[in-house]
């Protein structure tokens, strides 16, 4: 098992780092073989001027590299002062928190000893998302609830729930994988797509985006997806061929590394941003309680930012935690495949969607994001 | 020779070896390896590899021990109801319906119920408790109503107290009742507990969080979720082979 977990990293890491120049859609892939063959034909002179264009572009790739050099030691610099910032602080928790397992429970990453406990735990993490929301009722035990942004809301608007929304902390995971299995290689209305959580979070921002699909099928969850992504084919559908995939990370990165063929076709959150004229899917909200103390409540709300800075400056952060509470037990209580696979995705452009946007000071992309789910909110939901 | 076939020993064997030739016969037909039906083969192999965590031993330990505490809660529960509904006979019937109801509930409703009264830990517990209450409270009850005639009016005659009347001679003389209603309750309890945990989205160690763990890592391959169910069954047989050992001695001193 640890040689087949070791081989799976392995894996993950060449394929981020081959990705980088990969094929995202059809244009891109056509654009690139046409420079290829034009570059072929280059005569003595060309070659001359070549030569002259490439130590330019040596001497420029040289200065850009020591500018590299110079902002990367900056950046450096900048993420242990993060992460220093993070790991000095001497906050002692004293809120109670309700969390699904995915990008929320890594943001509690410092927190995630205090979840074990089977009787009277500080965290509480769940791994199926909406029961969450039984922490979203009048005489909640808890003072902070992390929930789908969408489910908060209705909680406190039409169930009377005495929670306010803080903040957004995670904006959107999901990505459209292709199989392979498509000859043009372009989502076409009639494409074979296998979508999960039919009518939920995953569903509404992708039917967003793809408003004309008409050959949509779904799968219970985002690990089911991830095993169609795998093997190509539909096995709740007779073996159906798949030509796309709604998936989440961080089961796609593993998913992709199994199946030589498949590769990431779109980025839901780039592809919302586009749609909704640059505003941010906002997918799980800090809920808190309106009748806890707002010195515990601003505390760990400023606690939490800073964790969730350094960790995505540096997701190496979570090694403490993993060392102390084991492997497996963080795998369980983050909800991923490994803790390295949720550190390269981290790393590799924040794959995991994970930040911390104040909910009142974003009330607009809030606002764009409900209306998804035919939901319109007042400002009384927010904490201010 | 017909004393060896129709041995229980030849016949116990006969059906595991029925079992093992059956998962074989369903692994090959699907044809796909580890992501529909794996093989006894692979299943075996991975539940030594395993045996060789201590992650899988915590997670045994955590699902024995709540699915103890389930059932205990439930075994008192039954004791005291049980025990009152084959004493007297109208609170039988009072009580008719609503054990009816709590044998039909599918558990699975009252899932985010047991959520909100207790959390996410400890609501696959009430859930076990709610599943082996019916089981074993009319295990009391017919052990109860089991007890000859003449033993009670014996013990009316002899003006024995209701206490004494029943812990000292209903109680022990319907245990091979209760005895059957426990073991039966408990292996469907302990199944419960893991289909609990996923349910319940549990993510302290658990047989039902390891299941989800090796999900998680790996969802074209269900071998993991094969091998902890076989550690499961090795769990209930286990518990089977200690029950009867229990009834044996029972019976060789009663």
């Amino acid at each position: 098992m640890k040689s087949q977990n070791a081989l799976l990293i392995l894996t993950s890491l060449a394929l981020l780092a081959s990705c980088s120049g990969n094929q995202p859609s059809s244009t891109s892939s056509a654009v690139s073989s046409s420079s290829v063959s034009s570059a072929s034909s280059t005569t003595t002179e060309e070659s001359q001027k070549q030569d002259i264009t490439e130590e330019k572009t040596s001497s420029e790739i040289k200065i850009s590299s020591e500018e590299k050099a110079e902002s990367k030691e900056e950046s450096i610099d900048s993420i242990e002062e993060i992460s220093s910032e993070s790991e000095e602080s001497d906050y002692v928790l004293d809120v109670k928190i309700a969390s699904p397992t995915g990008a929320p429970a890594a943001a509690l990453y410092k927190f995630i000893d205090q979840s074990l406990d089977d009787y009277n735990p500080m965290v509480d993490i769940n791994a199926v998302a909406s029961n969450v929301i039984a922490h979203l009722i009048p005489n909640s035990t808890k003072d902070i609830v992390i929930a789908p942004t969408n489910a908060g809301v209705n909680a406190i608007m039409k169930k009377s729930a005495p929670f306010k929304m803080a903040a957004t902390i995670t904006f959107g995971n999901f990505y459209l994988a292709a199989t392979g299995n498509d000859e043009n290689k372009t989502l076409d209305p009639d494409d074979y797509v296998v979508a999960f959580q039919q009518n939920n979070v995953p569903d509404k921002i992708f039917r967003y985006v793809y408003e004309n699909l008409t050959n949509v099928h779904y799968v219970p969850e985002a690990s089911d997806a991830a095993k169609v992504l795998i093997s190509g084919k539909n096995e709740t559908d007779d073996n159906h061929s798949v030509d796309y995939v709604l998936v989440a990370e961080p089961a796609m990165t593993p998913a992709l590394s199994k199946n030589a063929n498949a590769y990431q076709y779109a980025s839901m959150s780039e592809e919302y941003s586009k749609k909704s004229d640059g505003k941010s899917i906002m997918q799980a909200s800090v809920f808190v309680n309106a009748n806890s103390d707002t010195d515990k409540i601003d505390a760990f709300l400023g606690e939490l930012e800073k964790d969730i800075n350094a960790f995505v400056a540096n997701p190496s952060v979570i090694d403490e935690q993993v060392e102390a509470l084991g492997e497996d037990v963080m795998k369980s209580k983050i909800g991923v495949p490994s803790t390295a696979v949720l550190k390269a995705v981290t790393q590799r452009g924040n794959r995991m969607g994970l930040g911390y946007k104040d909910a009142f000071q974003n009330k607009d992309d809030i606002a764009t994001f409900l209306t998804l789910f035919n939901i319109e909110v007042n400002e009384e939901i927010y904490y201010k | 020779m017909k004393r060896f076939i129709t041995s229980n020993a030849f016949l116990y064997t006969s059906g595991l070896v029925f079992v093992f030739l059956l998962w074989l016969l369903i692994s090959a037909s699907f044809g796909q390896g580890n992501l529909v039906f794996p093989s006894p083969a692979e299943t075996f192999s991975f539940t030594f590899e395993l045996l060789g965590k201590s992650y899988i031993y915590q997670c045994l330990g955590m699902t024995l021990w709540r699915t103890l505490q389930g059932f205990g809660y439930a075994f008192l529960l039954a004791f005291l109801f049980g025990t009152l509904a084959g004493e007297i006979k109208p609170l039988q019937r009072f009580f008719k319906p609503l054990i009816l109801v709590l044998k039909s509930v599918p558990t699975a409703a009252f899932v985010f119920f047991f959520l909100v009264l207790s959390g996410t830990s400890r609501a696959p517990i009430w859930i076990v408790t709610l599943l082996a209450f019916p089981i074993l409270y009319e295990s009391f009850v017919s052990g109860i109503n089991a007890v000859p005639q003449e033993i009670k009016w014996a013990s009316r005659i002899d003006q024995a107290r209701f206490l004494m009347k029943v812990l000292k001679i209903k109680i022990p003389l319907a245990i091979p009742y209760i005895l059957l209603g426990v073991l039966n309750s408990f292996a469907l309890s302990f199944k419960t507990e893991i289909m609990a945990e996923i349910v319940a989205g549990q993510t302290n160690p658990g047989l039902g969080s390891a299941i989800r763990v090796y999900r998680n890592e790996d969802p074209s391959n269900l071998t993991p979720v094969f091998a902890i169910a076989l550690i499961a069954i090795t769990v209930v047989l286990l518990v089977d082979l200690l029950t009867t050992i229990f009834k044996a001695i029972f019976k060789r001193y009663a």
